[in-house]
């Protein structure tokens, strides 16, 4: 069960990386039909996009990923505080718009973030948070 | 009970999604939706109807296994997982698409809540499920 737990957390970390560093890299291969449509992402939003935030965001999932693996109790607790908040603010963000493989890579960081709180709270993994506090 | 629950709010998400995701396209800026189509019919229009006819198949068995999950058969975890999963490794294949901010949240509540279903009945499940017995484990126990 700890090998799957912190695979999941790896497997997690990484794609957060590569899914956060797409908008660098993508440009290379898109078509200039495909980055305006990307472009239009945030159209009606209430939160301004922010360079400085965007990057924070990634560094506070990355914190919270390596406290998950060490089982931090605390990170668990700010694991699942992050993945609430984040669905609340993903509604001021305006409308998403999402390349493929942006599409693929987010739904299956999300589906790891269900999965490693189902693992963290209600397996024996549980355990190694209550005792490392 | 706590599988339970999950299930009927990730059903209850999942009917909500599908309506308003319809609903809401129609209030989409005309601008995202011409560019959108333009680009999907012009770079992936390769099968893509073949995909979506195969997605909406993948659907209604996520809603089947839904169902049997429900009433506690054991399949229905593997069924759940395999159409979620098979589902997610379509995406590269339909194309680009946009969400409302509505349908954002929600559609990110609905897939950690099938990360967590996944992980809930695969790890955390021992007496959830009914016995999946097999008549010759039962031969095999009585002879012990």
């Amino acid at each position: 069960m700890e090998k799957l737990f912190r695979s999941l957390i790896i497997i997690n970390a990484v794609l957060s990386i590569l899914f956060w560093s797409m908008p660098l890299i993508d440009y290379m291969w898109l078509s200039n039909d495909q980055i305006y449509l990307l472009d239009q992402a945030g159209f009606g939003a209430f939160i301004p996009n922010s360079i400085f935030v965007y990057w924070l965001t990634l560094s506070v999932w990355l914190a919270l990923f390596l406290g998950l693996f060490f089982y931090i109790k605390v990170a668990r607790t700010g694991y699942v505080i992050m993945t609430f908040v984040t669905f609340v603010i993903s509604f001021f963000y305006g409308i998403q718009v999402m390349s493929p493989y942006e599409a693929a890579l987010s739904y299956v960081i999300t589906l790891n973030d269900g999965g490693i709180i189902a693992i963290a709270y209600l397996t024996s993994i549980g355990v190694n948070f209550e005792k490392s506090s | 009970m706590l599988i339970r629950g999950s299930v009927l709010i990730f059903l209850i998400l999942r009917i909500t999604i599908t309506f308003l995701s319809d609903f809401e396209r129609d209030r989409a800026p005309a601008e995202i939706v011409e560019a959108l189509e333009n680009v999907n019919s012009t770079e992936f229009s390769f099968l893509r109807l073949q995909f979506l006819l195969f997605a909406v198949g993948l659907i209604a068995l996520n809603y089947v296994s839904c169902v049997v999950l429900l009433i506690r058969y054991n399949w229905g975890k593997y069924t759940f997982a395999a159409s979620v999963i098979l589902l997610h490794c379509l995406h590269p294949l339909l194309g680009y698409h946009f969400i409302t901010p509505w349908t954002a949240m929600l559609e990110s509540l609905n897939m950690v809540l099938s990360g967590f279903i996944i992980g809930l009945t695969f790890y955390a499940s021992e007496s959830y499920f009914r016995s999946t017995n097999t008549p010759n484990k039962s031969f095999k126990s009585v002879d012990a």
